[in-house]
């Protein structure tokens, strides 16, 4: 696998052409917009796109006919094929599947010489619910048959665009629709599993890291087999925090360890990033005081987080959730 | 390489990229199976898997394996294990058909949907059955509004959910994915099964229908005893489907819906994903939904149009009937009355009218049906018209009078003085009709006929006995 360069500081991106334009409805301070415009960036490549996107909340608020306006790139369809983007959305759990079909179309069509450009972005976009929830087979089994797609997989630890009900990544105590107040149940290490089952390449990285984020981008894309990108995405609407702390609360959960920003090829070391060492790392508690699906246990007083009375142990399992995740993940790098 | 494509502006479908998919270079790499016309002992399965190896637009066939579709998959990985279907390419060796192991039926449904949305010139199929079905039904109802009439699901009929488990043929299958958008024929023989895959695709793919397909055959009886089939030459074979496919080219019909429901005339259907700019698989609000469900609706029962011009040319190529809306059996004259039926039993009853006939003094007629999504219903109504009564033969549970006899009594009905109805359970799970259930039931339908009326909503029999009584 050839190794991505570092991209100097955007200014490759600046030269692309976007494929994510005006005309969405995403929720305003949604950071799934900036992974768009990143994806939509990073394809501009040369060769032709193909988007498969499971049922979530970035399908619903980019595809909805017809104003069918989101995705492509240019006013109007572009002269090109190369430049040309192709967004098919299925089931909730079936993006990898659907993705894994695009890619073998063609894979044999070039083999065959009936299609003469390069082989084209084959991307699938799934939320963590569609993925890790009702979708853990496909993922598991695309990964297995080394398909070669880069799966995006969207972590807001809700079926978001649903009404912000429970799903796997949710970290412990997380107040949704359906399990409310969260409970003690760690969420689902989604990294190892990646790992395990055979990716090419997984990462874990919020695009409030956005050099990085766009590296990692690039890098999932040149995966031979399949790439897997778990992107945490702070919701604002699910989550109910404050406007403009979006970004800051994406480096947050990297800092804390809750999500790391972790990237490993398969047979490489791979590498957590972000995460201060223990002593200097910050405690959870600043980070979930922000957030009111946590107000149960700790919320704001006179700008500093403070536990609800009662309620110190399930910021002390939360914490600890946190520090054995991130020697968890160092484990996963090494591995 | 630069891919600079003559764009064709198509619509609310986005752009069509004319040649970035050269189907001429898929064509010209075909490996052909079977050059010359051939005899051979095969099962349903086989014979439903044959055409998959002859057409040079299926390269992918997706599988998963579940009694008794799995001979169909077996077979295929079979016949294109290691080097059987490459071809010498660019000095390499290239294999020309792959088969697609997926994880489970679902998987399957969804991965056809990514080959046949990436380019909708290819036909790409699977196999399944029973419980295999209806764990696509997500993807499989979703692939039934798609317009994608390049999927071909090869449904190999079977008892429908546990509680018993049964492997036997039984049409449960079939009938309870009635409404799932797909064009549905039930077939019976192995040449029927052959046949009938030779020409869906031609049907799926019309512009104005952009229906997929499911052909049908029973469990066991069908799919694994071995019968005499005439496989056509590869070159036949493709010919033919190049000029069905050309029916629907010259676009000089009105066009009534198309798949947006925006009814203009002459344009294109949608581009695929790699040779198009475009979205699929939209969301709407219940406004525009309805404008998507007349489109469809509309594109099925185009079928009804589509299916007899793809039959008589098959006809045409090949000198069999194509593939008929239902078979009829001394229905002409009008005998005093009909049994409505389908299936591998059916030839039972054809075997047994001039006995029954002999026996009762009464002229009997035989309906085997065939196309069971659009229901045929003018035409089945103007061929049992002016019979005294009818029999309809269920195979399949349900919890009324059947779902066959509901098709055929709604039927019989829109044409106004429909005769008495009578409605048989028999066969189900794939059990044996025999002579004296038939005996039986056209008996009964002879008395009902006298009579006026149906003796009851329906009977459940085997072996000319009452099983049940409602």
């Amino acid at each position: 696998m050839s190794v991505a360069k570092p991209l100097p500081v955007f200014k490759d991106f600046a030269m692309r052409e976007d494929a994510f334009c005006e005309g969405h409805t995403l929720c305003p301070g949604c950071e799934e917009a900036v992974t768009f415009h990143t994806l939509g960036r990073a394809t501009d490549n040369g060769r032709k796109t193909v988007m498969v996107m499971g049922t979530s909340c970035g399908e619903v608020s980019t595809l909805m006919y017809p104003n069918v306006i989101a995705w492509g790139r240019g006013t109007e369809e572009p002269d090109r094929v190369e430049k040309s983007v192709g967004v098919i959305h299925h089931v909730f759990e079936s993006a990898p599947t659907v993705a894994e079909g695009v890619r073998d179309t063609a894979t044999v069509l070039q083999d065959l010489g009936a299609w003469k450009g390069e082989a084209p972005n084959v991307v699938a976009w799934s939320g963590d619910g569609g993925a890790l929830s009702i979708g853990l087979r496909s993922v598991l089994h695309t990964i297995h048959r080394r398909a070669r797609i880069a799966l995006f997989v969207n972590i807001n630890e809700v079926f978001a665009n649903t009404g912000f009900q429970y799903s796997p990544t949710a970290i412990p105590y997380a107040d949704s629709s359906t399990l409310p107040n969260g409970a003690a149940a760690e969420p689902l290490d989604h990294i190892g599993l990646c790992l395990t089952a055979g990716a090419g390449f997984v990462a874990q990285v919020a695009p409030a890291f956005a050099p990085l984020f766009a590296e990692v981008v690039k890098e999932a894309l040149a995966c031979p087999t399949t790439a897997v990108v778990f992107v945490p995405s702070p919701c604002i609407a699910g989550w109910k925090f404050r406007e403009g702390l979006t970004a800051e609360l994406g480096q947050l959960a990297c800092r804390t360890g809750l999500f790391p920003c972790f990237r490993k090829r398969a047979g490489e070391p791979g590498e957590l990033k972000n995460v201060p060492d223990k002593a200097k790392r910050p405690t959870v508690d600043h980070y979930l005081a922000l957030q009111q699906r946590f107000e149960h246990v700790i919320r704001m007083k006179d700008g500093k987080p403070t536990v609800v009375p009662g309620h110190e142990s399930q910021v002390a399992t939360i914490q600890a959730y946190a520090d054995r995740n991130v020697e968890r993940l160092t484990k996963w790098a090494a591995w | 390489m630069s891919l600079v494509q003559p764009r064709n502006l198509n619509g609310p479908y986005g752009a069509r990229y004319d040649g970035a998919i050269d189907l001429g270079a898929l064509q010209a790499r075909h490996r052909t199976v079977y050059p010359e016309r051939t005899r051979i002992s095969v099962d349903g399965n086989v014979a439903a898997a044959i055409p998959f190896l002859q057409w040079w637009r299926s390269p992918i066939v997706a599988g998963f394996p579940i009694t008794p579709a799995t001979k169909w998959l077996e077979y295929l990985a079979a016949e294109t294990a290691g080097d059987k279907t490459a071809v010498q390419w660019e000095g390499r060796r290239v294999a020309t058909k792959r088969v697609k192991l997926l994880e489970s039926e679902h998987a399957a449904a969804d991965y056809m949907a990514g080959v046949a949305s990436s380019c909708r010139d290819l036909i790409v199929g699977t196999a399944t059955s029973s419980v295999g079905l209806d764990h696509m039904t997500e993807s499989v109802r979703s692939l039934g509004a798609s317009g994608l009439g390049n999927v071909v699901l090869v449904n190999v009929c079977r008892a429908t959910a546990n509680y018993p488990l049964c492997i036997e043929g039984d049409p449960s299958d079939a009938l309870a994915h009635r409404d799932d958008g797909f064009i549905q024929v039930m077939c019976r023989g192995k040449q029927q099964i052959y046949d009938t895959l030779l020409q869906l695709p031609a049907v799926g793919l019309h512009p104005q229908v952009l229906t997929p397909t499911m052909p049908a055959y029973y469990g066991i009886k069908d799919s694994h005893r071995s019968g005499q089939l005439w496989i056509e030459p590869d070159g036949a074979v493709n010919a033919f489907l190049e000029e069905a496919l050309a029916l629907g080219a010259t676009r000089s019909d009105p066009r009534d819906q198309d798949f947006l429901d925006m009814g203009v005339p002459g344009m294109g259907g949608p581009p695929g994903l790699l040779d198009g700019d475009t979205a699929m698989g939209n969301c709407v609000t219940s406004a525009w939904f309805q404008g998507f469900k007349v489109g469809q609706k509309a594109r099925i029962q185009k079928a009804l149009e589509v299916l007899p011009r793809v039959a008589q040319l098959f006809e045409a190529h090949f000198g069999r009937p194509g593939i008929p809306f239902f078979e009829t059996h001394r229905l002409d004259p009008t005998p005093d009355v009909a049994l409505v039926c389908m299936g591998p039993d059916a030839g039972t009853a054809q075997q047994m009218l001039p006995s029954i006939e002999a026996q009762t003094g009464a002229r009997v007629g035989l309906v085997v049906l065939r196309l069971l999504s659009p229901f045929p219903s003018q035409a089945l109504a103007h061929a049992l018209r002016g019979v005294g009564a009818v029999g309809v033969v269920n195979n399949a549970h349900h919890s009324g009078r059947g779902h066959l006899a509901l098709d055929v009594v709604d039927a019989l009905a829109e044409q106004g003085s429909a005769p008495p109805v009578e409605s048989f359970f028999c066969g189900l799970g794939g059990a044996d009709v025999s002579q004296a259930t038939w005996q039986l039931m056209f008996k009964t339908t002879l008395e009902a006929a006298r009579r006026g009326r149906p003796s009851r909503r329906w009977h459940m029999l085997h072996d000319g006995l009452e099983l049940a009584e409602e």
